[in-house]
């Protein structure tokens, strides 16, 4: 036995072997219809190598033809697996030489069948033997067959067609599947002409080779083989990959939930093409859901505040029309039962599979944070209206204690009406009457009682229990009007009043009346401080604008100062020096100025005294903290 | 009422109050004087005294007591009658001590003004 011989036993093994696993995967992968391809390869080219080893054994003409028409056969097959394996394996080639390729085939196939004895030779009239690679074997002589260049044909548009899918392999993206496909292609566009060659040579009977075709396609077949494995291997790595990344995508999942869990937080997603919702346990707790069984949005927005129903179910709208984020607050229950407040947080993005929307949502229950801020404002509230009561208190008892001189207030122009009128009765009874006189007095009159009414008008507005009303003042106005109030109180108590104002002061935002209250404290406490004083008693209050926006009104005396080495211990409520005071004058101050957004403090002057200062925000900086 | 030509100084710093008062004495007939502060009325006497005085206690600078105290000090013996719109036991006896002639209130009342007056001047003279 020649080398050939155990090349022709092992080569169909070889094919069969390679068939058979291929074979398997495919069982497998039914969908990866190219092993079924590759499959049909291998075994045509085994039935090749077979049949060209039983031409190489012929021993009569009529055995030669009938094995060289059989042959024609897997030849076909293998043109349609090799066609059908570089379109479908490889994703290349064109499909049109393709199909050419397998049509010109099978139409030699027929034509090997029906015209002479075989394609290549109308008649064989005898055998010859040559001796090639070590052996002897049967070469037929007679005419040619003309039919024999539809399998030439044939031949040559598969070779077109693998030349085609190799330009157009080069622009594959992926590295691996480029070579895969340089390979398989390459090793056709190599092996082809070889067969042809070979089968040429043999036709014309320079050279005969048996296993023209088979030797020919055998690296295709290896190439093929290659390229399944190494794509078989990927496909496993990508697979192990993607495993491994689910494993992950599992892990990374169950810590969210953990997480979202241990928060309290309730998450939902809903499609609204597809109307489904999905929602985690805690939402289903939280919207008030049976704890299993499909649930759709409608459901939830019914568990929502009739009240808030509408606005939530429009946000959701809007996030679906411009996909973007939202965030909303709303109630959970009914409108006469009792409540949860709830704070979502939603984005949208477009799902995996067909780009349909999502609604991821966040919730948390933040009904704890609501009473708590009610509770807060509640407390606010009451801490104010107790601040007003506290002033009110305050001012009330100031002005009892300017009484005497509140009245003398009043007095003034009293005394000047009485005085007038009686005068003018007197007038009148002259003849003839001083009527020029009589308009004078009248006139004066009507002055004296303006001033009376504004008087009473200042007086009822202090005693007036009422809540802080902030609106746009001129500090300088507020400590004119203050003076007034307790000019007469300074003349008593023989003090005088420096007032500085300064000029271009902006306004500020704050109750007048407090504001006059803080001042009227002010200079009483200055006048007190100097009640010992034997010298000339005076009070000095300046205003001032300083940096940052803010206006300062300062009150100077020069009293007794204060023992205390604290100057902050005389804001404390219930400290006095005072025999007869309670000690909330200045306590009060403070909060009216603290409720102002302003300060108020003491400095101990120079020479004698203490000098208070009442720093107030200007209108544009408390425009915003007032509002 | 025979008043005559009787000499009163109203002292007031209260212009509406000086005003008024000024128009009431001088609509019985009487001659007034009036002045915005105790300085400035105690300034006219190197110059002439009146009959009577009509003196407001509560005045910045000089008060109506420093007034009284400033008579006292110079030995004239003007009558001084005390109108004041703060009325206190304690300015009332201190009034009446430095040796005012009568105290009133205001809004004081025409009679009782004239009548303290011209009850001044007669004990006067």
């Amino acid at each position: 036995m020649s080398w050939i011989d155990y090349a022709m036993a092992m080569l169909p093994a070889a094919c069969l072997t390679l068939a058979l696993v291929h074979g398997l995967v495919w069982l497998r992968r039914r969908d990866q219809v190219w092993h079924l391809a590759f499959v049909s390869s291998a075994v045509a080219v085994a039935a090749l190598t077979a049949l060209e080893h039983q031409l190489a054994m012929a021993h009569t003409p009529d055995e030669y033809a009938a094995t060289a028409r059989l042959l024609q056969v897997p030849l076909a097959l293998l043109f349609a697996s090799l066609v059908a394996f570089v379109r479908l394996g490889l994703g290349v080639g064109n499909g049109w030489l393709g199909a050419l390729a397998i049509s010109l085939r099978l139409a030699a196939l027929v034509a090997g069948f029906t015209t002479g004895d075989h394609l290549y030779m109308r008649t064989i009239e005898s055998l010859e033997t040559v001796h090639v690679f070590g052996g002897d074997f049967p070469v037929p002589v007679g005419p040619a067959n003309p039919w024999a260049a539809l399998g030439m044909l044939a031949n040559v548009a598969l070779l077109a067609f693998c030349a085609d899918a190799w330009r157009t392999s080069r622009h594959q993206p992926n590295a691996r599947k480029r070579l895969g496909a340089s390979l398989v292609v390459g090793s056709i566009v190599a092996g082809l002409p070889l067969a042809i060659f070979a089968v040429s040579v043999s036709r014309l009977g320079w050279f005969n080779t048996p296993l023209a075709y088979s030797l020919a396609f055998l690296p295709v077949i290896l190439a093929m083989s290659y390229e399944l494995s190494m794509s078989l291997l990927a496909s496993e790595h990508l697979e192990s990959a993607l495993r491994t990344s689910e494993t992950r995508l599992a892990e990374t999942l169950e810590r969210s939930e953990l997480a979202v869990a241990a928060l309290g937080l309730a998450l939902f997603s809903w499609e609204p093409r597809r109307s489904t919702l999905w929602l985690s346990d805690r939402a289903r707790t939280m919207f008030e859901l049976p704890p299993e069984g499909p649930v759709a949005l409608g459901d939830v927005l019914a568990s929502v505040h009739a009240h808030d129903r509408d606005a939530l179910r429009q946000v959701l709208a809007a996030a679906v029309a411009t996909r973007s984020a939202w965030d909303r607050e709303f109630r959970v229950g009914a409108v006469d039962g009792p409540t949860r407040w709830i704070s979502a947080h939603g984005s949208v993005s477009s799902g995996v599979d067909d780009g349909s929307l999502i609604v991821h949502c966040v919730a948390a229950d933040v009904t704890a944070h609501h009473t708590g801020t009610d509770e807060l404002r509640r407390l606010e509230r009451e801490a104010a209206q107790q601040r007003d009561e506290l002033a009110h208190l305050s001012r009330v008892t100031i002005l009892s204690e300017l009484s005497g001189s509140l009245a003398h207030e009043l007095n003034q122009p009293l005394a000047a009406i009485l005085g007038n009128a009686q005068a003018a009765l007197r007038y009148l009874e002259r003849d003839p009457v001083d009527l020029e006189q009589i308009r004078a007095i009248v006139v004066d009159i009507v002055e004296a009682d303006r001033r009376a009414g504004e008087v009473i008008k200042r007086l009822r507005s202090m005693l007036r229990k009422e809540g802080a009303n902030y609106v746009e003042l001129e500090l300088n106005d507020v400590v004119v009007d203050a003076l007034r109030l307790i000019r007469s109180d300074l003349l008593n108590r023989r003090v005088s009043v420096r007032w500085l104002p300064a000029g271009g002061m902006p306004n500020i935002a704050g109750d007048r009346v407090q504001l006059q209250q803080v001042l009227l404290n002010l200079v009483a406490n200055a006048c007190d401080a100097m009640a010992d004083e034997t010298g000339g008693r005076e009070v000095t209050i300046s205003t001032v604008r300083i940096a940052g926006n803010q206006v300062e009104v300062r009150v100077s005396d020069h009293g007794k100062g204060v023992a205390d080495p604290d100057l902050e211990q005389i804001f404390q409520p219930f400290v006095t020096s005072k025999a007869d005071g309670i000690g909330l004058g200045l306590s009060v101050c403070r909060s009216i100025i603290g409720a102002h957004h302003g300060r108020i403090w003491a400095t101990r002057n120079a020479d004698r005294g203490i000098t208070i200062h009442c720093e107030l925000p200007a209108i544009d900086s408390t425009a915003t903290a007032l509002a | 009422m025979p008043h005559g030509a009787l000499l009163v100084a109203v002292v007031d710093d209260e212009p509406d109050v000086r005003r008024a008062l000024e128009r009431l004495l001088a609509s019985v007939g009487m001659d007034v004087e009036a002045y915005g502060s105790g300085a400035a009325f105690l300034d006219s006497l190197s110059d002439h005294e009146p009959d009577c005085v009509v003196l407001d206690l509560h005045m910045p600078e000089l008060s109506g007591y420093d007034v009284q105290e400033a008579l006292v000090g110079r030995h004239l013996a003007v009558p001084v009658v005390v109108i004041t719109g703060h009325d206190t036991p304690v300015a009332r006896s201190r009034a009446l001590g430095a040796g005012a002639r009568a105290y009133l209130c205001k809004p004081v009342d025409d009679r009782a003004l004239l009548a303290a007056i011209t009850g001044a001047t007669t004990a006067h003279s």
